[in-house]
């Protein structure tokens, strides 16, 4: 039968009390107080009961943790109690408090250990939060992600995620297994991504006040189908995704609204100009919305699809499989989600996906052919927010990083290790006097545990705040620019205890694990320096040294990787060339109009004082490019065509860039609409079309017209210096006229004085263009910079580690010295040298650093694998980093050990004889 | 000795386990102290005072055998040891003599202004 509630005291009240009696007194204390409780509840009724019996409980533990009972006086007392192992969590809180005054005891030494704790665990704590805001959980704000997918195409072996708007009507008004389907995209042709906001540029403002803002263009349901709520106003009106006549609408990204506006909400009763169209503010994004792909920034503008003929004239044209004179076009710049019906899994909708593909190919298999050579294969993807090759890429930089972490920690552990097994020296007498006292090994061990354990929640909660003031330290290593940083929450702290523990585990248990096998009878001699404790310290700066010399030499490997970028020979000079970059399209400009600004801007641009040459192109290096499947009469591709990248390059173009031409000629200003169609190819082009033969005077076809080759370039680095060398054609930028327009300038001084003067002269032409500056170089050294950035990372943490590993080696070895002093005293005084003391420390000191090198040379020659895909122009063995690594590491060794061993050297005889 | 000096307290429970000898453990004691001196104490507290008591030697104390009565809990009792004993008898012995000397008209409970 169950017993009435109210005759037991609170269940809660009895488990504390519970655990905070030793086994001893709980018997005594247990009966005492429910003697009582029945005692109270008789004489003054159930609720004064309770609460007495809750105010006991607190004052009991009170008592507890105030000293308790002696246990000394306990033991001596009690005849009939046996010895007991003293275990009990009362006893927790007398260690927690024993450990916070020892450390209070040796601030520096605490420090010194809570720094290295706070640095592991911080950095790991970090990395974990980046890990699972992007690799674990799906992306804030965004309603039933379960229910998301992403669609890719795949075609002959190649697959990719941008679709044309075509494709995206036909999935949306088709898809059965779709609830609905979302695009979104950059603008066609706009230029790469921006590392401070996606998409292309959008000039904002009228009359004076211009800027320039990044805008994606997406489809009126990218809001409603995320199920993600405007911070402020109702959001894009219902008509936006069907009718093309609807006044234009746009969206602003929270960032952007605080950073260009104070958050000021009367944006939404104002028209915003956008590239001189009035627009209406639709709504704010809010606060915390990233988007899908959290590696991608988020633009400034959302801008409906059917809004975005309002900023770019060609625009709708891009909508369309056809042009206005029927021939076939394939412009894709979306990217495409689709929202399945309730109850639809992914392997259904992929069937039904399969079963539309049939459909499409009736449809438009004649226009793919054209386009592609073939149809290609709709997949869907349960990641939605990312491409696979981009979760590929963030996951291994991400593990990467976790791993110089983990090293960094588990070097932290093992320094921490050795410190505390060289002052366990100083505690041996401590535990002789409490062992003596009764204190039972389990005891001890449990004490010392607890101490360690003390030391690492302090260690964690240090780089748990570490983790919460730098999350931005972290992400600005990956190449993956993230639109925001990443504050930790609830799991990090629980990953950080748990990683605490682990850490207190780690250090804390070998040393108190010799020092609770301390004897009695040690008491009443100085702590002897045993055989197998020398080689237990030897062992863990083996250890420490190994994970170094690891460390060092994938920093060493990545240091050689960007000296490898910077002496890649590009192909192109990139020294003083400003880049000026216009979307004349965007601007207003019609095709004859464009051909006129550019022609009269590369008149004006040589003109100015300080520029020696100036050109124009489509494409800049690094920034996206063109490609084509070109087709040549008489070759291996006559069918089947070659694709390949290609760019538009004005007259001088050659010359100003720094490309040598090798035979034929470069671009004139003859080359224009109407005269013979020509092109300049690269070596590889021509080797790979013509393999043997000269290619000048021969036929390429390209959209369908004829067009012969003229000259020769030589091969350059075109879309990321660790390319391969490409293949890749040019045509002239006056024959093949496109709104954007990137003017070159060769500069005669600086780049960054040239920058007004240069653009005061295009403004000279139209004083209301949004004109974008960049420099050659800076686009090529942002193309070093994230090796960099790994490369100074990793080099930090290895000399952190390294650091850490002579600390650890120079403690073992005065530690060791000063356990030798008498021995050393002894053959001193039977005449051995100084000379002969030192080169035997030396050789200890050498001895160690040289088996950790050897076991770190292993592990890294195991690991070479895991980082070679980081690595550029250098193997993963590389043997100038795996001498000067090792080499380095000993003779630091040989210092650390030095000053122990002239300490050594120095020792009197008769003191160190006298010394016990 | 001033380190055989006992607090208030102390001696009250020292007296208190000389009441309920030979069953003198935790809850009695508070029952006693409770009963005669109109004390709530807490549990807490009288098992400090019982361990300094303990420490300077005037009580002694042993676990008993489990017995059905606490649901096999066994109860520690104490005891006065001998020092214990001569420790109340003097501080007995002290407070008499004084009382002795105090005139016996403020006994009546009138203190002169």
């Amino acid at each position: 039968m169950k017993k009435d509630p109210s005759t037991q005291p609170s269940r809660l009240a009895v488990s504390i009390l519970r655990r905070i009696c030793t086994p001893e007194s709980r018997d005594e204390v247990e009966g005492d107080l429910l003697e009582g409780y029945a005692e109270w509840r008789s004489s003054r009724g159930d609720s004064y009961a309770r609460r007495r019996f809750w105010r006991e409980v607190f004052l009991l533990s009170v008592w507890r943790i105030r000293g308790g009972r002696n246990q000394a006086q306990a033991q001596h007392h009690d005849t009939h109690q046996k010895a007991q192992e003293n275990r009990g969590s009362g006893v927790l809180l007398q260690d927690v408090r024993y450990g916070l005054r020892r450390l209070a005891k040796n601030p520096m030494s605490s420090a010194v250990a809570v720094f290295l704790l706070a640095i592991g665990i911080g950095g790991n704590a970090t990395v974990f939060t980046v890990v699972d805001k992007t690799l674990m959980e799906p992306p804030p704000l965004i309603q039933a992600p379960q229910d998301l997918v992403g669609l890719d195409w795949a075609l002959r072996g190649g697959s990719g995620v941008v679709f044309g708007y075509y494709d995206y009507e036909f999935y949306r008004d088709h898809g059965e297994a779709f609830s609905d389907v979302l695009a979104y995209g950059g603008f066609p042709g706009s230029q790469g991504r921006r590392t401070d906001g996606g998409g292309g540029e959008v000039v904002v403002g009228q009359g004076e006040a211009l800027e320039q803002a990044g805008a994606w263009v997406v489809s009126g349901n990218y809001f409603k189908l995320l199920g993600v709520a405007m911070g402020l106003g109702a959001g894009f009106s219902p008509g936006i995704q069907e009718e093309e006549e609807t006044s234009p609408e746009v969206v602003l990204s929270h960032g952007y609204w605080a950073r260009s506006f104070g958050m000021d909400p009367s944006v939404l009763d104002r028209p915003l100009f956008l590239n001189g169209v009035a627009f209406r503010v639709a709504g704010i994004t809010p606060r915390g919305f990233r988007g899908m792909n959290p590696g991608e920034p988020l633009p400034d503008l959302f801008v409906p699809i059917l809004s975005a003929h309002a900023i770019s004239l060609g625009f709708n044209q891009q909508l369309r499989r056809f042009q206005d004179d029927g021939s076939p076009s394939a412009s894709r710049f979306l990217r495409l989600v689709a929202r399945l019906e309730p109850g639809v899994d992914l392997v259904t909708a992929q069937a039904g996906a399969e079963v539309l593909q049939g459909r499409w190919e009736d449809e438009f298999s004649s226009w793919a052919e054209t386009v592609y050579g073939e149809p290609y294969q709709v997949r869907l993807r349960s990641d939605f927010s990312m491409a696979p090759f981009e979760s590929r890429l963030l996951r291994r930089q991400l593990y990467f990083l976790w791993f110089v972490m983990g090293a960094v920690f588990l070097i932290g552990c093992t320094n921490l290790a050795i410190l505390l097994l060289a002052t366990a020296s100083g505690r041996v007498r401590e535990m002789g006097i409490r062992a003596s006292l009764g204190a039972g090994r389990r005891r001890l061990l449990s004490q010392l545990v607890t101490e360690s354990l003390v030391l690492a929640a302090l260690g964690g909660s240090a780089g748990l705040g570490l983790a919460y003031l730098a999350p931005g330290a972290i992400t600005a290593v990956l190449s993956m620019s993230f639109g925001t940083s990443f504050t930790p929450d609830g799991s990090v702290v629980v990953f950080a205890i748990l990683l605490s523990t682990l850490a207190a585990v780690l250090f804390g248990t070998t040393p108190a694990w010799t020092l609770s096998k301390v004897d009695v009878t040690t008491l009443l001699q100085r702590p002897g320096h045993g055989r197998t404790k020398a080689r237990f310290r030897g062992g863990l700066v083996v250890t420490q040294t190994a994970l170094s010399i690891l460390l060092l030499i994938g920093g060493g490997l990545l240091a050689r990787s960007v000296q490898a970028l910077q002496r890649v020979d590009l192909g192109f000079d990139p020294d003083r060339r400003l880049i000026m970059s216009v979307q004349l399209e965007n601007n207003g400009y019609s095709e004859a109009q464009g051909q006129a600004f550019v022609l009269a801007a590369l008149d004006r641009l040589v003109d100015v004082p300080g520029v020696r040459s100036a050109s124009t192109c489509n494409r800049i290096p690094f920034l996206g490019s063109n490609t084509w499947s070109f087709t040549a009469p008489g070759t291996d591709f006559a069918e089947a065509g070659m694709r390949t990248r290609f760019n538009l390059a004005g007259p001088g173009y050659f010359e100003t860039m720094g490309i040598p031409i090798l035979a034929g000629r470069a671009f004139t200003r003859d080359d224009l609409p109407g005269s013979p169609m020509v092109a300049v190819v690269n070596e590889v082009f021509a080797e790979r079309m013509w393999p043997g033969e000269s290619p000048l005077g021969k036929i390429l076809d390209f959209v369908d017209q004829e067009v012969r080759v003229v000259g020769i370039a030589e091969t350059a680095v075109y879309n990321s210096v660790t390319e391969a060398p490409q293949s890749h054609a040019y045509f002239p930028s006056l024959q093949l006229y496109q709104g954007r327009q990137n003017f070159i300038v060769f500069t005669e001084p600086s780049t960054s004085a040239m920058v007004d003067p240069v653009d005061k002269a295009l403004r000279g032409l139209d004083a209301n263009l949004g004109i974008a500056p960049m420099t050659l170089e800076g686009l090529a050294d942002q193309q070093v910079a994230s090796y960099r950035i790994w490369a100074a990372l990793i080099s930090v943490f290895a000399g952190i580690a390294l650091i850490l590993a002579l600390v650890g080696l120079y403690g073992v070895q005065s530690y060791l010295v000063s356990g030798r002093t008498k021995e050393i005293g002894i053959r001193m005084a039977l005449g051995a040298e100084g000379g002969t003391v030192v080169r035997g420390v030396v050789k200890s000191g050498l001895l160690m650093g040289g088996l950790g090198s050897l076991v770190g040379v292993g592990a890294a020659l195991a690991l070479g694998n895991l980082i070679r895909g980081a690595l550029f122009g250098v193997a993963p063995n590389d043997p100038v980093v795996f001498i000067a690594v090792p080499a380095l590491l000993l003779t630091a060794c040989l210092v650390a050990s030095l000053v122990p061993a002239m300490r050594a050297s120095h020792v009197k005889p008769v003191e160190a004889l006298a010394g016990d | 000795m001033s380190e055989n000096r006992l607090r208030e307290f102390e001696e009250l429970v020292l007296l208190s386990v000389l009441i309920s000898s030979p069953q003198a453990y935790g809850a009695a004691l508070q029952q006693i102290l409770a009963e005669e001196a109109g004390r709530e104490v807490s549990l807490g507290a009288i098992y400090t005072a019982l361990d300094r008591l303990g420490r300077k030697g005037l009580v002694t104390s042993k676990l008993g055998d489990p017995t059905p009565v606490r649901g096999g809990r066994r109860k520690r009792h104490y005891e006065l040891s001998r020092e214990g004993f001569e420790h109340v008898r003097e501080a007995r012995r002290i407070r008499e003599r004084m009382w002795g000397k105090v005139a016996p008209d403020l006994l009546d409970g009138e203190v002169a202004p």
